[in-house]
């Protein structure tokens, strides 16, 4: 061990920190340097003179005047709303965005689709009515909602309708 | 017939306690560690009465701000943390107060930093001379070393305590500890000389 390796573990040599092959090392390193022993001589010292500084107390009044300062951000901060916006503020934006986002997003979609007016009646309603009347389904679409102005369930209807017309024709050319 | 022994509140069940609204709680724990502080923050701003002040603000955000704490780190860490980051913000503070342009003295345009030691030896007559070599030597040290020398050396704690006060990994403090061991017995030197 050199004097430089030493001196980065003098803290650890005098508080016994060392594993015991390192204290050994730093030992014979020690019978043989003065300069490192000189060091942990008045590390030692000054380790001493630190735990023995003289001890501060807090003035008398301290408490007192902590007290009074206590009492002052007490009644400065009593109501009620202070102390809910104290501990609730940062809860209560993050709803508040939410609540502006969802409204801008149901506000644009109104703004896009004015025409826009979902069937009220229950699709389920509708395919138990089509099974009933055994009629060949007429909603390419069933199984969702229908939209009144959805172009696919227009262009859709009109299709069913000339096929419809085609069988007409057929059965009265039949006949 | 053997005495009911009482044994004292944690530190620990004392702030849960003065979380829940015990006020009385809170004052055991000010009587605790006013002292303890208050030495530790002397030793880094040198002022008694700064001092104190420093610690009162820590009280006080103690007071205000109990519901933070949290039951993962010791009381004393905790504490210590704040006393020791708003000592820090009133040294900041001086130290801008303190530099003093020289260009504006017609010398140079450099800056210069001129060091602050409000420690008055005439104040303090009962302290022997090395009491206030020591405490000049402290308040040259630099922060990083200053902070952990006082809380190890003067303070006493542990170096898993510090490593959570300071925030950085143990075998860091053990290093800034040696070094500012040394940086202490050098700068004691140069005062002896």
């Amino acid at each position: 061990m050199d004097c430089y390796h030493f001196q980065e573990l003098i803290s650890d040599y005098i508080e016994g920190n060392l594993e015991l092959t390192t204290k050994g090392e730093a030992d014979v390193h020690l019978a043989e340097c003065m300069v490192c022993k000189q060091a942990v001589v008045d590390t030692r010292k000054l380790i001493h003179s630190l735990h023995s500084l003289k001890q501060l107390k807090t003035s008398d009044d301290f408490e007192a005047r902590l007290m009074a300062r206590i009492n002052e951000v007490k009644s400065s901060d009593t109501s009620v709303f202070a102390h809910f916006w104290q501990h609730y503020s940062r809860n209560l934006s993050v709803v508040a965005a939410v609540l502006v986002l969802l409204f801008g997003t149901w506000f644009t979609n109104a703004l896009i689709n004015p025409d826009i007016h979902v069937q009220t009646q229950p699709v389920s309603t509708i395919q138990q009515q089509n099974n009933l009347s055994g009629k060949q389904n007429a909603f390419p679409l069933q199984g969702q909602p229908l939209m009144v102005s959805d172009p696919v369930w227009e262009d859709s209807a009109k299709q069913t309708s000339a096929n419809y017309q085609n069988r007409i024709q057929l059965v009265n050319d039949n006949q | 017939m053997g005495r009911k022994k009482t044994i004292p509140f944690t530190d620990e069940e004392l702030i849960a306690s003065f979380q829940q609204g015990n006020e009385r709680a809170y004052l055991e724990l000010v009587r605790r560690y006013k002292d303890r502080l208050v030495n530790f923050v002397f030793r880094f701003v040198g002022n008694q009465e700064q001092a104190e002040d420093i610690i009162q603000d820590t009280f006080l955000k103690l007071y205000t701000s109990a519901h933070m704490y949290r039951e993962v780190a010791k009381f004393s860490t905790w504490i210590y943390t704040i006393a020791g980051n708003l000592a820090k913000t009133e040294l900041r503070k001086r130290k801008r107060r303190n530099i003093i342009s020289i260009h504006d003295m017609g010398l140079d345009d450099k800056e210069y930093e001129i060091p602050s030691f409000s420690y008055n030896p005439e104040k303090d007559q009962s302290s022997d001379y090395n009491e206030k070599e020591i405490q000049l030597a402290i308040q040259q040290l630099p922060e990083q070393f200053r902070t952990v020398i006082l809380l190890r050396d003067i303070q006493e704690l542990s170096y898993d305590e510090i490593s959570k006060i300071v925030d950085v990994p143990e075998g860091t403090v053990k290093s800034r500890i040696n070094r500012g061991r040394q940086r202490l017995q050098e700068i004691l030197k140069e005062l002896k000389i």
